[in-house]
């Protein structure tokens, strides 16, 4: 017996083999398409998706442009909201932000060095972390200042290694390692 | 030949001697016992004579060893009727000295947690040992380390936001299982 067979009869209250079915089943016939429709919520998320989708795409193309460049300048973002909308850069700078620091980082191998070779250390027991900050040597050629290697070692186990320059970090960021950058760069210790 | 021996064990016990106090300080909560349970440590180390694969093993050995001396002397009824675990004496932290890092009141809070969370705690946040290390000093896993790391970041939070009695609640003067099996320091609190 086919399903659909099989769902007529139970629906018309006959069973397997013309057995007693169940009469209150519904025939898949009966089934509205309107039913079948996307309810107003399910089609707002979609619509939200779909709009993150392309603010992820457009997120992308202005990394990939702003790598190009070397760093985040405030006429791309201005060149992107007239690109993609007002709104979507303005959610994407957003983004930016935190991660510009990191972004404004180089990742590095991590060196694990013990805190008698740090110029800096800070504990924070209450946010899960230690940070161990030391000043490199001047970069040849550069006249931008010197960098700055802090590592993250997190309690769940996670050892993060960053180059600094810390003389373009800020003392205002949002990221912990930058301002342990900018506060290395200006201490009275030196090299 | 003696005499060799005994400058071996004397380097031994400069090389180690101030790492091992903090240690113990941090659990006995006292000059007078670190300095025990540190001269304890090494007369187990001239009586076994252990050998070792290298310097890290060496003293992962010592740490371990001043970690069940600690719990050993905590665990004694003396200790529980004569010391109040949780508190570290005002007179006493003028004798304890991190190097590299600048104290702060959370080093005393460290202290004040049951002994399954401090040592890890400690060890992580001021002696610079990683999770791997930690897990290995203590023979623990891994996940077990990270999950007291994370409790007991969480109770020291706790203890900050609420203040010392709620915070010493969970795991105050041996009432209940878990207080009881934290104080001892036991496998089972997790």
């Amino acid at each position: 017996m086919r399903i659909n067979e099989w769902y007529k009869n139970r629906a018309d209250g006959k069973g397997v083999g013309n057995a007693a079915g169940s009469p209150n089943a519904k025939k898949l016939c009966d089934i509205s398409i309107k039913s079948c429709k996307i309810k107003p919520e399910e089609d707002s998320f979609l619509n939200s998706l779909q709009k993150s989708m392309i603010q992820e795409e457009a997120m992308k193309e202005y990394r990939t442009k702003a790598e190009k460049d070397g760093r985040l300048s405030p006429k791309r973002v201005s060149r992107m909201e007239r690109e993609i909308g007002a709104k979507k850069a303005e959610s994407i700078n957003i983004r930016m932000e935190g991660n510009a620091a990191i972004k404004g980082a180089k990742e590095v191998p991590v060196r694990k060095i013990p805190y008698q070779e740090c110029d800096m250390v800070e504990i924070n027991v209450m946010e899960g972390y230690v940070l161990k900050a030391k000043r490199e040597g001047e970069q040849e050629g550069k006249q931008s200042g010197y960098p700055v290697y802090i590592e993250k070692k997190s309690d769940d186990g996670e050892t993060k290694a960053y180059l600094f320059d810390g003389a373009h970090s800020r003392q205002d960021s949002k990221d912990e390692m930058e301002r342990m950058a900018y506060a290395v760069m200006h201490s009275d210790k030196k090299i | 030949m003696l005499r060799n021996e005994e400058k071996e064990a004397e380097a031994t016990f400069e090389k180690y001697k101030d790492i091992l106090y903090r240690i113990a300080f941090s659990n006995m909560k006292s000059k007078a016992d670190a300095e025990d349970v540190v001269q304890e440590a090494f007369c187990r180390y001239l009586k076994a004579k252990p050998t070792f694969d290298g310097e890290d093993h060496e003293r992962a050995w010592f740490i371990r060893v001043v970690i069940n001396i600690c719990y050993d002397i905590q665990k004694s009824a003396w200790f529980s009727r004569t010391v109040a675990f949780d508190e570290v004496p005002e007179r006493e932290m003028k004798h304890f000295k991190i190097p590299y890092v600048e104290e702060d009141e959370t080093v005393r809070h460290v202290m004040g947690l049951p002994a399954a969370y401090r040592n890890p705690l400690y060890l992580f946040y001021y002696e610079d040992y990683s999770v791997k290390e930690i897990a290995r000093i203590m023979e623990l896993g891994e996940g077990t380390v990270k999950t007291r790391l994370r409790r007991g970041r969480e109770m020291i939070k706790e203890r900050i936001l609420y203040g010392a009695e709620k915070g010493q609640e969970p795991y105050g003067k041996g009432e209940g299982f878990q207080g009881k099996a934290l104080k001892e320091g036991g496998k089972d609190a997790d």
